[in-house]
């Protein structure tokens, strides 16, 4: 079992651990969390599930991440937080039929939080 | 109202051209002729209380951009207030208020000495305030501003994008509602279908775009399945034809909170039933 199944065991009895949704947990990428992989493996809201990662982020099971998202989505950077992104970032977009680098400012670009399962982190 | 008030004809024109036709003879069933030319009577004869009205009955009609938010603090400026440039046209109940701002272009036109010089097109909007939810709407205009000018038109600018409005919003704190829960609980439920869609892996964005448009649940059961999991990013659904939806098509980004009407809705309804039902399933 790994840390973050044995913390949601621990948190709340009501999260119905069926033998899918353990399965599904631990085949979560650790390096990569988000809101909607808590929140659609146990059908439970967004706040809910939101809840549910900054209470491991407060446990220590859990470190929350930003990252910057180019206008095609594609992930340019990321940062512990928002304060630390880089100040401009590099993405690519199609000009004249070619696909060409652009900059942009990060603070006009989207921007999504994540959760990295923190290394060591005993059940 | 003072925009709407002080409009040309012309403006109150093109703004009625942002309707479908089959609402705009319901609205003034004793004119005739091609769109443009009712647009055009009702633009000289209706009084602008009455263009007013019409705006706001029938706002939800037309093509345009939902931007779904969290629920307004409080303490949090109302969007009224970040909309300095756009003129209160009106209200409906206590949450639902009308907007008419002004698209400004500026047009370099060679023709055949170089000039250059501003534009505008008057901007519908609306701002709508749920219990668990604010929502923006624009009407997309469509009008090629191009089209005003004889000569070769070398280049348009356009002054105050939607995107501009969103990062004045977003700074003031107002932040995207999550919509993932509330469109895959809908797709579940064979209401719709997604044909087009981005989506974020751990660590990859990845892009699907099927085949002759065929649906991904009807066709791909394992990249269905896939994708419930994950965080939708651009998506373009086609609405069951047995809902008896308005709305064929539409394009939502669930992650951003964005929802787009690119075309006008069928029959009576309107894509205000189509937002509804997102949000009711969202909760």
């Amino acid at each position: 079992m790994n840390s973050l199944t044995g913390f949601l065991k621990r948190i709340s009895k009501k999260l119905l651990l069926t033998p899918d949704r353990l399965k599904a947990i631990s085949q979560l990428d650790p390096s990569h969390i988000y809101v909607e992989n808590v929140r659609a493996l146990f059908g439970i809201s967004t706040g809910l599930a939101k809840r549910f990662c900054e209470f491991a982020v407060r446990q220590g099971v859990l470190e929350r991440r930003v990252e910057v998202r180019c206008p095609d989505q594609s992930v340019a950077a990321d940062a512990p937080d928002v304060a630390r992104l880089p100040p401009t970032v590099s993405c690519w977009a199609e000009e004249n039929g070619m696909e060409v680098q652009v900059t942009y400012e990060s603070a006009r670009l989207r921007k999504s939080e994540f959760y990295v399962l923190r290394e060591g982190r005993a059940a | 109202m003072a925009t709407l008030q002080s409009a040309s004809q012309d403006d109150v024109r093109r703004t009625l051209e942002l309707f479908p036709v089959s609402v705009l003879k319901a609205g003034w069933g004793h004119l005739r002729g091609t769109k443009e030319e009712l647009c055009a009577q009702i633009a000289e004869q209706a009084d602008r209380a009455g263009v007013a009205q019409f705006i706001m009955q029938n706002f939800a009609r037309c093509k345009q951009h939902t931007y779904v938010l969290q629920p307004r603090h409080a303490d949090q400026a109302s969007p009224e207030t970040l909309l300095p440039f756009a003129d209160a046209m009106g209200q409906v109940g206590q949450d639902t208020f009308f907007f008419l701002g002004s698209a400004v272009y500026t047009v370099l036109v060679r023709d055949p000495d170089f000039r250059q010089e501003d534009v505008s097109l008057l901007w519908p909007m609306r701002v709508q305030y749920r219990e668990g939810a604010t929502i923006i709407s624009f009407i997309v205009l469509e009008r090629d501003v191009r089209t005003f000018y004889t000569g070769d038109v070398i280049s348009v600018r356009r002054h105050r994008e939607e995107r501009m409005l969103l990062e004045d919003l977003g700074m003031a704190g107002y932040q995207s509602l999550d919509l993932n829960k509330g469109i895959k609980a809908l797709w579940a439920s064979d209401y719709m279908d997604a044909f087009r869609s981005k989506f974020k892996k751990a660590r990859s964005t990845t892009t699907e775009n099927m085949d002759r448009e065929r649906g991904i649940k009807a066709t791909d059961a394992a990249l269905y399945e896939l994708m419930q999991g994950l965080p939708l990013f651009d998506t373009s659904f086609r609405i069951a034809p047995a809902s008896g939806s308005p709305v064929e098509i539409f394009q939502v980004n669930p992650t951003d909170g964005t929802i787009r009407m690119t075309r006008y809705t069928e029959g009576g309804g309107d894509s205000d039933e189509l937002v509804d039902r997102i949000l009711e399933a969202n909760i």
